[in-house]
């Protein structure tokens, strides 16, 4: 714009001066028409000067007008010049010259009356073609050429006049121009080289470069030294200081110091540029090393990738990530390495879009197979409109995100924990009263999902009305005391059946102590609470109907006593009365049926006995006792059966063991081992023992018979437990049991010793005895 | 003297009866409390009365009562024959001199009878 303005300034300059000379010429004031010398500008001149001063200014800008006016205004002057310059050398009249003013023949410097001379017609021929082109916007180069000549040869006239060179302006067929003629070309010729002064020719002079900077500089002193040094040659010699050739040789001298100063400097100028540019150059490598260092080994992954998803640049952290080498990276398709190729597809496509992508999360496949979550940030470097590269930012997101896996699955595990035990969690913040409810509690509380309220007054109204004070007061209690919560309680549904849940807790306190939050878990007990309920009732019942079928035994065992009694009596009597009269084979028989009804009788006991003992009615009488006596009274009685069944029945007391017992139930305990012992004897001796050890009587049954596996010797003591299998021997397996039962209400000890087939060995121990034989 | 013997039981009482006299006692026979006591004024004092306690019309409870409170039958001692449990505890509670649990051995009974009887009615 500066050029710009400097050639408008000039087409106005050429106008003002074109103007004063057409008033010298209408108001015939020689002074305006010729500056005071001899030589006048003619008025074709400064029409032409106005013209062109015209057609300069408006290259400066302006509509399309403005720019046919330029055009008709450079047509113009090149007519009026080429004209003139016709006139010159071919020596016609066209009859231009005085169209305006005349003039007397004989004006300085003038071939014919109001003509220019030869060097302002070539120079507005010149100025006006130059103007056409530039207004054409071609050949700008051969515009400028042309204004250069313009000025060239404006200022030859003016050094003329300068240095009082006749022969260079004042010869009118040749050289004839007015000094104002002369300095306004000059100028015109300046302005139409600035007009486009960044193009063709002027364009390395007005470069910001070392090179632009350096002719600025010097152009200057390249015009004005030689003019000032001509001029004070000149002066020197006409005053006679010198003569020609000592002027020439001064002259000379100081044109080579000053030429030779001036390089000087401008060395010194251009080599302090190339350093500054050389140092901003380092600079400039090292902060984008620096840069690229950073970029290398920033700890992100980071990759350029170009428009075809070509991979162009990638740094260390990238590849370490994935596992590969660079080579095995680059030049790749990125497309290649991810795993959805849709998600790739889409990343492209949204960077093409011109699309900035944050936190994008995608799938990466290592060299090794294994695969890597990485969330992208990344966005295209477009050159005007161009795709250049796109900047990819890639974040290992391969550990949270498992963490974040492992999370999730722990949670769905729970979840399916907490739903197979009709289970769910809850979150009691006390400070702010918000209670937090996992899903499945809303049914196990027969709620709609989504319906609680988030309150403890909400959980409160779940609960059956009769229970909240007990809920209440144990979470009251929890808060107090800073443990835990654990309450059970009914919930009624709004279909009317009732459930049960049970509710456990815990108080989490701040660091001063107070309960901040409590946690815990409800539980839907409703189906345990039914077993416990159902368990309960038919315990109840198997307790009722145990006690009924002991009842019965009792009143049964009872009512077959009489009958019994009568049967034994009556059978007693009979075999008496016939006695005398009876053969051997009714005699049997009576026998058998007595041993029947002795039979029958003692099962009627033992169940009985067992009726007493489950009732807990089994009272001891308990009176001193010689036991020696006592056993030595059964074993007599025992003594015909066990010859029936072969055995030989010896005992072996020595002296009395007294004591307090009941004697009907030890003769219980005893009578039932004997007839064990013969029993299960096979026929073998049976051994009677009674000794003492300390305060303690031991009676020991021995026999030779099948014996007892051991497997079965726990278990003989248990009621309804036989020794032999079931099929041989008859009985209730009542017998060692009600034994047992007896011995131990005396604070006694019954054991058994045995091997099958090698017979056993039953002992009694009695606390509490007295006596005097070991 | 007699033994007086008290059930309703009649199989029984019978059985008792021909017992005690196989053994040389003289055995009267009721079927219950009342019969007893008609027995004991219109034969004379029995050397000792087994007394059933589950009986009709008058049981063995209500003729020991009775007894007791009869200054001339009071003194003849009772021997308590019951099929209930508790037979000692029950006989303690009338008072009685003795118990046979039912079903009992002939040996039981004319051991217990003897001790108050001597073998051709007189007291042992």
């Amino acid at each position: 714009m500066r050029w710009v303005f400097a050639a408008r300034a000039s087409g106005l300059f050429a106008i003002a001066v074109g103007v004063m000379v057409l008033c010298g010429w209408a108001f015939s004031i020689e002074a305006l028409k010729s500056m005071s010398l001899d030589i006048s500008m003619k008025a074709n001149t400064a029409i032409a000067l106005i013209v062109a001063g015209t057609s300069l200014f408006l290259l400066g800008g302006g509509g399309t007008v403005a720019r046919r006016a330029g055009i008709g205004g450079a047509v113009a002057v090149t007519a009026i010049g080429g004209a003139t310059f016709c006139e010159h050398l071919f020596g016609w009249d066209a009859g231009i010259d005085q169209l305006l003013f005349r003039e007397a023949p004989g004006a300085p410097a003038t071939v014919s009356p109001g003509r220019m001379g030869p060097p302002a017609s070539i120079c507005f021929l010149l100025a006006g073609v130059a103007l056409l082109l530039l207004h054409a916007r071609r050949g700008t180069r051969l515009a400028q050429a042309l204004a250069m000549v313009v000025s060239l040869w404006a200022m030859l006239a003016m050094v003329g006049y300068a240095y009082g060179a006749r022969e260079l302006f004042g010869v009118a067929a040749y050289t004839g121009i007015a000094l104002a003629t002369a300095v306004t070309l000059f100028v015109l010729g300046l302005g139409l080289l600035a007009v486009r002064g960044d193009e063709g020719f002027m364009a390395p002079l007005i470069s910001n470069l070392p090179g632009g900077m350096i002719a600025r500089r010097l152009l200057p002193i390249a015009i004005a030294m030689p003019l000032i040094l001509g001029a004070m040659r000149l002066y020197g010699q006409r005053t006679g200081y010198y003569d020609l050739g000592f002027g020439t040789a001064v002259m000379v001298v100081a044109i080579v110091v000053i030429f030779t100063g001036v390089v000087w400097q401008s060395a010194g100028v251009l080599n302090q540029t190339a350093q500054q540019r050389d140092e901003a150059q380092s600079a400039l490598l090292r902060e984008r090393e620096e840069l690229a260092d950073f970029v290398e080994n920033a700890p992100v992954g980071l990759h350029w990738v170009g428009a075809d998803g070509t991979i162009l640049w990638v740094n260390r952290e990238e590849l370490e990530l994935l596992g590969y080498a660079r080579e095995e990276y680059l030049g790749r398709n990125i497309v290649d390495f991810h795993v959805d190729r849709d998600v790739i597809s889409d990343i492209l496509d949204r960077l093409k879009a011109g699309q900035t992508l944050r936190q994008y999360e995608a799938r990466l496949r290592c060299k090794d197979g294994t695969i890597r979550y990485v969330q992208i940030n990344s966005n295209v470097r477009w050159e005007d409109g161009r795709f250049v590269h796109t900047r990819c930012f890639t974040r290992d997101m391969t550990e949270s995100r498992m963490a974040q896996d492992a999370v999730l699955e722990a949670r769905r595990q729970l979840s399916m924990a907490l739903t197979a035990a009709r289970m769910g969690t809850w979150s009691w913040s006390v400070a702010t009263g918000g209670l937090e409810w996992s899903d499945n509690l809303e049914e196990i509380h027969g709620i709609a999902p989504g319906t609680f309220g988030g309150t403890y007054e909400a959980f409160l109204a779940c609960v059956h009305p009769d229970d909240r004070e007990r809920v209440d007061s144990g979470v009251r209690r929890a808060l107090e005391e800073k443990s835990s919560y654990d309450v059970e309680f009914r919930v009624p549904f709004p279909d009317g059946s009732m459930h049960w849940v049970g509710g456990h807790g815990q108080v989490f306190v701040d660091a001063q102590g107070n309960p901040v939050r409590m946690i815990g878990i409800g539980q839907d007990v409703t189906a345990r609470r039914q077993f416990e309920l159902d368990l309960e009732t038919a315990y109840e019942s198997a307790q009722e109907a145990l006690k009924v079928r002991d009842t019965f035994l009792s009143v049964a065992g009872h009512e077959f006593r009489t009958p019994l009694g009568a049967l034994s009596l009556t059978l007693h009597n009979l075999g008496r009365r016939l006695g005398p009269r009876l053969d051997d084979a009714a005699t049997k028989d009576i026998a058998s049926l007595q041993r029947q009804v002795d039979r029958l009788v003692h099962l009627t006991e033992n169940l009985l006995e067992v009726g007493r003992i489950n009732a807990g009615r089994l009272v001891f009488e308990r009176a001193p006792v010689e036991l020696g006596q006592l056993v030595a009274d059964i074993v007599d009685r025992y003594r015909e059966t066990a010859k029936a069944a072969g055995s030989e029945l010896t005992f072996d007391a020595r002296g009395p063991v007294r004591g307090t017992w009941d004697a009907t139930r030890l003769d219980q305990v005893f009578s039932n081992l004997l007839a064990n012992a013969v029993k299960f004897g096979k026929g073998l001796p049976v051994e009677v023992t009674l000794t003492r050890r300390d305060g303690t009587a031991v009676v020991q049954v021995r026999d030779r018979g099948i014996g007892i596996a051991e497997e079965d010797q726990s278990r003989i003591f248990e009621r309804f437990a036989r020794g032999a299998s079931a099929a041989s021997y008859r009985g209730l397996g009542l017998g060692l049991w009600i034994s047992s039962q007896i011995v131990e209400g005396h604070g006694g000890v019954l054991a058994v010793e045995s091997r099958p087939g090698e017979g056993s060995v039953f002992r009694v121990e009695l606390p509490g005895a007295e006596g005097s034989l070991e | 003297m007699s033994v007086l013997v008290v059930d309703d039981e009649t199989d029984l009482r019978e059985a008792i009866c021909t017992l005690l006299e196989s053994a040389g006692h003289t055995a009267l026979a009721a079927s219950n409390g009342r019969e007893a006591l008609e027995r004991l004024r219109t034969a004379g004092a029995p050397c000792v009365i087994l007394l059933d306690l589950s009986m009709p019309v008058m049981d063995g409870w209500e003729f020991r009562r009775v007894q007791l409170d009869d200054r001339e039958l009071a003194a003849i001692p009772v021997i308590v024959i019951t099929a209930d449990g508790n037979a000692p505890e029950k006989a303690g509670r009338l008072a009685a001199h003795g118990f046979l649990k039912k079903p009992f051995l002939p040996d039981e009974l004319i051991r217990t009878v003897a001790k108050f009887c001597s073998r051709g009615g007189q007291p042992a």
